[in-house]
């Protein structure tokens, strides 16, 4: 029987971390967290995650720059990055803009506040590809 | 360093905040749910509050961004018409979470007795599904982390 799929969550809310891998574990997937994007960096080095599920607006390294990092280097470009984006109209005091993001190699963008079932339902999709 | 049988990875300092701690000297309804519904009124958010209800009184401590101060007093006026209504505000408080939990209470008991030996006055303490927050002063907010970090090991 093969392994399950490791999902890796980051964000620096630790509430949203915990609820989102709740729900993925509910629905079978194994989940790795991470509450930076440096600490991710390691995360993905060390446990090697199917997927990531990344905030933008993070301390040490944001959203934007370890979705780059991690789609320019062979070894983990096939990783799925969804990016979780409450910048520009929800966020007006945010240093990140729209064109940061469409400039970003992410797979799918999620907006911000979760709609935890729409969530579950792009993490499938991708996952059955 | 372990703490019971959680590992504590991350403290987080929010930025500061404005404390509002409000207390109705008696066990009347609807305290509560008139502080919010004059807060919302006047569209300041809640970054975080707790209420407790006994036979001998209400009270609410509430946390709203720096950015409310301009409407606080206004607030304030609408919220304490009734004299049996309390209120004092601390102008500069500051969210400590502690986190991941693993809804281990052990964890909570150790970070408290932390933050009292290191005689730092908690306002209010929160466990929610990912976090245990403290409302602490902000000019005492490092010496908490200090305090915290001696005793399990995170860095901030």
């Amino acid at each position: 029987m093969s392994e399950k799929p490791l999902i890796l969550v980051v964000d620096d809310d630790p509430d949203l971390v915990e609820s989102v891998c709740m729900k993925l574990e509910n629905k079978n997937y194994r989940t790795a967290k991470a509450y930076d994007g440096v600490e991710a960096w390691e995360k993905i080095k060390e446990e090697r995650p199917t997927m990531l599920i990344l905030d933008v607006m993070m301390p040490n390294k944001n959203g934007y720059q370890l979705c780059d990092e991690i789609k320019k280097d062979k070894a983990y470009s096939n990783i799925t990055v969804l990016l979780l984006t409450a910048v520009g109209d929800a966020v007006t005091s945010t240093n990140y803009t729209h064109y940061d993001g469409i400039n970003t190699l992410a797979d799918d963008f999620i907006p911000k506040p979760i709609d935890m079932d729409k969530l579950m339902e792009i993490v499938s999709d991708y996952m059955a590809d | 360093m372990v703490v019971g049988t959680t590992k504590v990875k991350r403290l987080k300092l929010s930025d500061p905040m404005i404390g509002v701690s409000l207390h109705h000297a008696s066990p009347i309804t609807g305290v509560k749910e008139n502080v919010c519904r004059v807060f919302a009124e006047n569209q300041v958010n809640l970054t975080f509050i707790t209420t407790r209800d006994t036979h001998e009184g209400n009270s609410v401590f509430c946390c709203l961004d720096a950015g409310g101060r301009s409407v606080l007093a206004n607030v304030l006026k609408k919220i304490t018409t009734d004299p049996a209504m309390e209120h004092r505000v601390f102008p500069a408080v500051t969210l400590l979470s502690a986190f991941p939990h693993q809804s281990d209470l052990q964890m909570m008991f150790q970070l408290l007795r932390a933050l009292r030996c290191s005689l730092i006055p908690v306002h209010a303490a929160a466990s929610s599904i990912g976090a245990l927050t403290f409302v602490i002063d902000t000019n005492l907010a490092e010496t908490a982390v200090d305090s915290l970090q001696f005793v399990v090991g995170t860095q901030l």
